[in-house]
């Protein structure tokens, strides 16, 4: 039921549905009448309908070039190892500034730790140092005991340098792991 | 996400030949359509192209991919058009001022001539309209979307894009009606009519 034919047949709204061909058999009727009346709509409408079958038949767009995969590609690809290099260099930049600004607030602790470990392992060394003098002096001395010094200095190696200690204790879990497992045979 | 585009995200060269090979064509008509200059049109379907892989992650696997690449594409070309500057440009037009059709595999001149005409009202009614506009009657009447697809890439709710077509579909019959083409019909439009 239309309340105002007139009005309705030139709004926007009822154009659109006669676009989206949503009319009641008798608001078609009425608008074909209107149609055979009004020039400008009658314009209007032949207007619309030429566009619609001009958009509808229009021929495709071109082709594109045929290297134009190959290059997009590798401009992708380009791309990705530039993002892939820039997190690594804000990676290490952002370790680098947290390593500092710990070391700022956390060094003087840290410090102490250090210098404890400095002299731990430089004391080891000095000791380590004086054996070695020690037994060499023996060996040319006394020369029968030449091979027991080479071991006694080799143990001493063993034991008395830092990573010897990592040594050490590789060699005593594995020596440990070889009497587990001949007891369990 | 298909296991192909989760290669693709980590940079497989073979997966990223698959999307683009698959997704240029469709990305360069609408480029070609809203931008319409053949060079301009190619830049940006690259440019929309690396942007799509480079973001990947960014990717709803829930929702189809295509509206989303063309999303992508639409936004590129609607910033290329806002830049551009309100000088007619002479790319892309032969001695005569007419856009020039790029295809070169028309197969006579007669055909050549028609298309070429055609090309010219469409893309003289596409400029007349709003990037957002032309986006929605390239998506309707050339990528064959959806309402609800149409929706996905530009953002707008399904009576807004139908309101949006009816404006466009309007603004170029009056650009029709007002340059009293209507009724000198080419070629093509009388065997259609037939």
């Amino acid at each position: 039921m239309l309340r105002d034919p007139i009005a309705d047949v030139h709004s926007d709204a009822w154009w659109m549905r006669v676009c989206e061909g949503t009319l009641s058999p008798q608001e078609e009727a009425h608008w074909q009448a209107h149609l055979a009346q009004c020039e400008a709509c009658r314009q209007e409408w032949a207007a619309m309908a030429q566009v619609d079958m001009l958009l509808r038949t229009a021929a495709p767009p071109p082709m594109l070039a045929l290297d134009f995969t190959v290059q997009t590609v590798e401009r992708i690809t380009h791309k990705q190892k530039l993002r892939q290099m820039l997190r690594f260099v804000v990676g290490m930049v952002v370790l680098g500034l947290v390593a500092w600004i710990g070391w700022a607030y956390f060094g003087a602790a840290l410090s102490g730790a250090v210098r404890a470990l400095t002299v731990m392992i430089s004391g080891r060394q000095i000791l380590f140092a004086a054996l070695i003098r020690t037994l060499v002096g023996l060996a040319v001395t006394v020369k029968s005991l030449l091979p027991l010094l080479l071991g006694i200095a080799s143990t001493t190696l063993l034991f008395l340098m830092p990573n010897g200690i990592l040594a050490s204790f590789a060699l005593a879990w594995l020596t440990k792991r070889k009497r587990a497992a001949g007891a369990a045979a | 996400m298909e296991d192909w585009m989760l290669l693709a995200q980590r940079g497989d060269e073979t997966a990223v030949n698959r999307l683009v090979t698959t997704y240029q064509q469709p990305v360069f008509n609408l480029c070609y359509r809203m931008l319409g200059e053949y060079t301009e049109a190619e830049d940006a379907t690259q440019e929309a192209l690396v942007k799509a892989v480079l973001n990947l992650h960014a990717y709803d696997a829930e929702r189809p991919f295509k509206p989303w690449v063309l999303r992508i594409a639409s936004n590129e070309c609607i910033d290329r058009i806002r830049r551009r500057k309100p000088v007619v440009s002479l790319d892309g037009m032969g001695e005569d001022g007419a856009w020039e059709w790029q295809a070169g595999h028309s197969p006579n001149p007669e055909s050549e001539m028609l298309h070429r005409e055609q090309q010219v009202q469409i893309q003289e009614m596409l400029e007349s309209l709003p990037p957002l506009d032309r986006t929605v009657i390239t998506l309707f009447y050339w990528e064959g979307l959806s309402y609800t697809e149409i929706g996905d890439v530009t953002g707008l709710s399904i009576s807004a894009i139908k309101s949006r077509l009816f404006r466009a579909r309007r603004v170029m019959a009056q650009l029709i009606v007002g340059s009293n083409m209507l009724g000198s019909k080419t070629m093509e439009e009388e065997r259609y009519v037939a």
